[in-house]
């Protein structure tokens, strides 16, 4: 049963990605049948959406496979980290696409000027780094440094939600189980913590 | 129905509304409309305010499912799902603060024997897109004005309907709106010509998720100004407050005039995306100060910094 699950979880990762190529096709036939009248907006946040769900993903996965004991698990954790990392990729690049244009003073503005932004490009540059260092031949290198540089996904986490918030006018129904999830992640790796440390 | 002069020459009023058209809503409403073919309408007003060359009406159906009206939740597309909750049969407005009359009115006395004009104004949200929408308005000059206020009456303050029971977003745990929605003006700004109370669009009463029964339309304003389903006035020597600027600031201030030079804290307000606009051919366009409407309320603002009375 826990393999199967274990086994479709890939494939269900990767829907919001079909969807997402069904909605701009709907796009192409007619303008805004796929994202409505504004959509810029619409494509950006689906992405932004979507990247912040397979992120918590992605911090699950430690926490069940230890409380749970569920081994099929943890072995996939690298597999949804980099499947998030995609996400990110994706929304970034529509952002620069969509709303920057190409156009570098605009982004600079925005890197200056927005905090929402500049915690939005550190998480970036932080999921790069573990992406990068993802590979069995960077793991073998950096030995027992590895683990400790892929705590970066703690900040990672953390900066998207502040994005998220930092973003938002009002209406933080949805954010506010994001939080939650986070908390509740959180309170695992804290209460282990403690326990080694105590 | 009678068409106000704001309107680009090329635009035939038989292009936006039925050949005619009387609002239903009770028999107040299209009792003082009539029909004037033309003459106003064709004179060349291009330094009038009148449409830019490339404006073009948005389709009704975007402009009624496309909102911001948070008293029904924050997606946009929330309003034209559950604005229908909101009763708007009786509705009653009340007068207070600075004027000989004040008191409870109900709205069609309020707006009775006030002539209903088509008006065709650009609208430009503070998130950055806009919209063309041919309002049917009345005079917000006309409106003030027999309620008598005081020469000491510097502001009005406008407030939307606070009702949790019928306006979902009112009793969401994740908003922190402070309700109800207040919005203001100062007098001269309320006097405008092109200063209106929307009573309808496209020739039809006002949608529940535009504002009805009526709604301020202040074109060269952030659409946030435009406060909805009004039942307020209250005529005050002071700046009163608005929801926004309670909210958020450093953010939204009390004039919110359009301006590309002065940038919203989090976003760049030097163009916007015009709707309907397309993932394949993005119509994004420069925003123009005072949406366009410079000529006509620039002297409003003579001597001021823009920049900081944002």
């Amino acid at each position: 049963m826990l393999s199967l699950a274990a086994r479709a979880l890939p494939a269900l990762l990767f829907l919001p990605l079909v969807w997402l190529f069904f909605l701009l096709y709907l796009e192409y036939l007619e303008t805004g049948a796929g994202f409505g009248v504004n959509p810029d907006e619409a494509f950006v946040k689906y992405l932004g959406e979507w990247s912040i769900r397979i992120l918590l993903v992605a911090y699950s996965i430690s926490p069940f496979s230890r409380v749970f004991g569920w081994r099929a698990l943890s072995k996939m954790r690298r597999f949804v980290g980099l499947t998030a990392f995609m996400y990110v990729l994706l929304h970034l690049t529509s952002y620069v696409l969509l709303y920057i244009e190409l156009d570098w003073g605009v982004l600079l503005e925005d890197v200056i000027k927005r905090k929402y932004v500049i915690v939005g490009f550190l998480a970036f540059f932080c999921l790069l780094f573990m992406t990068i260092t993802s590979t069995n031949g960077w793991k073998k290198r950096l030995g027992s440094n590895w683990r400790a540089l892929h705590r970066l996904i703690h900040i990672v986490v953390l900066f998207s939600l502040l994005h998220y918030i930092w973003l938002t006018k009002d209406g933080f129904g949805v954010i506010f189980l994001y939080v939650v999830c986070f908390g509740v992640l959180s309170i695992e790796r804290v209460v282990r913590f403690t326990r080694k440390t105590g | 129905m009678k068409q106000s002069g704001y309107i680009k020459e090329d635009v035939r009023s038989s292009e936006i509304t039925p050949e005619h058209v009387f609002l239903n809503r009770r028999d107040f409403l299209g009792k003082s409309v009539a029909l004037v073919s033309g003459s106003l309408a064709t004179l060349p007003l291009s330094g009038l305010a009148g449409l830019q060359e490339d404006d073009e009406i948005t389709p009704e159906k975007i402009v009624t499912s496309y909102n911001n009206f948070y008293e029904f939740g924050t997606d946009k597309s929330d309003p034209v799902n559950y604005a229908h909750e909101m009763v708007t049969d009786p509705w009653t407005v009340t007068v207070s603060g600075k004027a000989n009359k004040t008191g409870k009115f109900f709205f069609e006395d309020v707006i009775k024997g006030i002539d209903q004009e088509e008006r065709i104004y650009r609208f430009r949200c503070v998130e950055a897109w806009s919209m063309v929408v041919p309002w049917v308005g009345i005079s917000l000059k006309r409106v003030l004005e027999q309620f008598e206020p005081h020469g000491d009456a510097k502001y009005v303050e406008f407030k939307t309907l606070y009702r949790p029971s019928q306006m979902r977003g009112q009793r969401s745990y994740f908003s922190n709106i402070d309700w109800p929605y207040v919005e203001g003006l100062r007098m001269d700004e309320a006097y405008h010509p092109l200063s209106i109370m929307a009573v309808g669009l496209y020739g039809k009463e006002l949608p529940n998720q535009n504002g009805a029964p009526w709604r301020l339309m202040i074109p060269w304003k952030y659409g946030f100004k435009s406060v909805k389903s009004i039942v307020s006035i209250r005529f005050s020597d002071k700046q009163p407050r608005n929801t926004w600027n309670l909210l958020a600031p450093h953010e939204y201030g009390f004039y919110a005039n359009v301006n590309p030079d002065v940038a919203h804290p989090r976003w760049s307000q030097a163009s916007e995306r015009r709707l309907p606009s397309s993932l394949f051919d993005p119509n994004r366009r420069p925003t123009l100060l005072f949406n366009g409407y410079a000529d006509e309320v620039a002297s409003l603002y003579s001597g001021m910094n823009l920049a900081k009375y944002y």
